[in-house]
């Protein structure tokens, strides 16, 4: 007679699941069992025939058997009908996407980089500028002011013109002892791009807090040019002999 | 290949990749071919069957559920489809094909090819249950839970059912003469 608790305790140990501490009961049982201990070594032979049988071999053209049977436009189909946004969301978890993000970050990095360059060479420092730079031909120029300059130790005119979105400030003054003009702008609505002569240092220019000051002496043939950005673009000028303000005007250039 | 290389395949053979079906047919062709065998006991069928089993498994890869094994749910088909054309078989041959006693004497030894043949004779003695869960245990060497996923049943059946079926077939190996009494 076997006790059921141990024929469980059989499979169990066959199956390495029994506990080491229930093995070691088992074994006692077995010692104390002919019977038990017969039916474990029978049960042991099975399961050594059953894990040592060899496998069948299935024939060699069975995968080719297989594979021929297999209709594969099933899917094949199905993949052409994948969305656009599928194929995007794809492409973008790809390798080379990789890539792509990599050298548009570089470009964007870089850029941010380069940029505080941009805005000191969109704006230049006007002291820094010499040589001769093309003129548009006056004669397109529609005359927006003429400021008329008449003191005793000052004569001449400043003329404002535009072109399209150029403005030119062109000034003829004679003078007796130095004077100074100051043009005040925004430069968000102008931009101060070119002027002639472009000897800056020759006629002493300087420009600081998006004001230009000029020291004028004897006799200054000068024009300045700007490129309007937006309408209703505010320009000041200011002219200063022998200590007296001469000339204030503001213009509103549409 | 693990599971999760498994999952890959089966997620590229449903994108239209005829190889990554290709690669899981490599793969098992030869495990599912011996679980049918040993289930139905009859090689060209058997081939039949498992051509059966992979076009089956690739019409349904779309449906196949990732958080089961992938293997185990190909040896359930596999269980499945020898199990049907086992009942099928039954239908159309009411008396099962006999099974011939062997002549030789418990004493007398038996060569590899032999002990295969008989010990697949004395499987067939038994039932289809417990025919499956030997297979699964001790030809693809399942653990109790992978049997449980494959057949659909409790662990706790799965232990009871093997452990009948291995002294089912210990007594048919004596009465055979393929193991003896010491």
């Amino acid at each position: 007679m076997i006790d059921e608790k141990y024929i469980e305790w059989m499979h169990l140990a066959i199956d390495g699941k029994l506990s080491r501490k229930d093995r070691e009961k088992l074994d006692v049982y077995l010692q104390s069992n002919a019977e038990a201990r017969e039916f474990f070594e029978q049960l042991l032979r099975t399961v050594e025939i059953l894990d040592h049988t060899e496998e069948i071999v299935p024939p060699d053209d069975l995968k080719q058997r297989i594979m021929s049977s297999i209709d594969f436009s099933r899917y094949a189909a199905k993949e052409q009908k994948a969305s656009f946004a599928e194929r995007l969301t794809e492409w973008f978890y790809r390798p080379q996407a990789k890539l792509v993000y990599a050298f548009a970050a570089g470009l964007l990095l870089g850029l941010l980089a380069l940029s505080p360059f941009w805005f000191k060479y969109a704006q230049p420092d006007v002291t820094d500028l010499s040589g001769t730079i093309g003129v548009l031909p006056d004669n397109r120029f529609r005359t927006i002011e003429e400021i008329p300059v008449q003191t005793s130790g000052l004569a001449g005119t400043i003329e404002i013109k535009k072109y399209q979105q150029f403005i030119s400030v062109n000034i003829h003054i004679k003078t007796i002892n130095t004077a100074q003009l100051t043009i005040e702008f925004d430069p968000g609505l102008l931009q101060w791009n070119r002027f002639i002569p472009q000897d800056a240092e020759a006629v002493n220019l300087k420009y600081k807090s998006n004001t230009l000051t000029f020291l004028l002496s004897s006799s200054t043939e000068m024009s300045l040019f700007f490129r309007q950005l937006q309408p209703d673009a505010r320009l000041t000028l200011r002219l200063i002999g022998d200590g007296n303000l001469v000339v204030e005007k503001t213009l509103v250039i549409e | 290949m693990s599971d999760r290389e498994d999952k890959e395949l089966v997620k590229r053979c449903v994108k239209g990749d005829q190889k990554a079906f290709e690669a899981l047919v490599d793969k098992y062709q030869k495990t599912v071919f011996n679980i049918i065998y040993r289930l139905i006991h009859n090689y060209d069928e058997s081939e039949d069957l498992t051509q059966k089993v992979f076009i089956k498994v690739y019409e349904n890869l779309d449906a196949f559920n990732s958080r089961y094994k992938f293997f185990s749910w190909l040896y359930r088909i596999a269980v499945n489809e020898s199990l049907n054309h086992i009942k099928a078989k039954k239908r159309l041959t009411p008396l099962e094909e006999g099974y011939a006693a062997s002549e030789k004497r418990p004493d007398e030894t038996f060569n590899g090819k032999e002990v295969s043949e008989r010990l697949q004779n004395a499987i067939n003695q038994l039932n289809a249950n417990y025919r499956t869960v030997i297979i699964l245990k001790h030809f693809q060497n399942c653990s109790y839970s992978e049997i449980a996923d494959i057949v659909d049943i409790p662990e706790k059946t799965v232990k009871s059912r093997l452990f009948t079926a291995r002294q089912l077939l210990k007594d048919i190996l004596i009465k055979e003469g393929i193991t003896g009494h010491d």
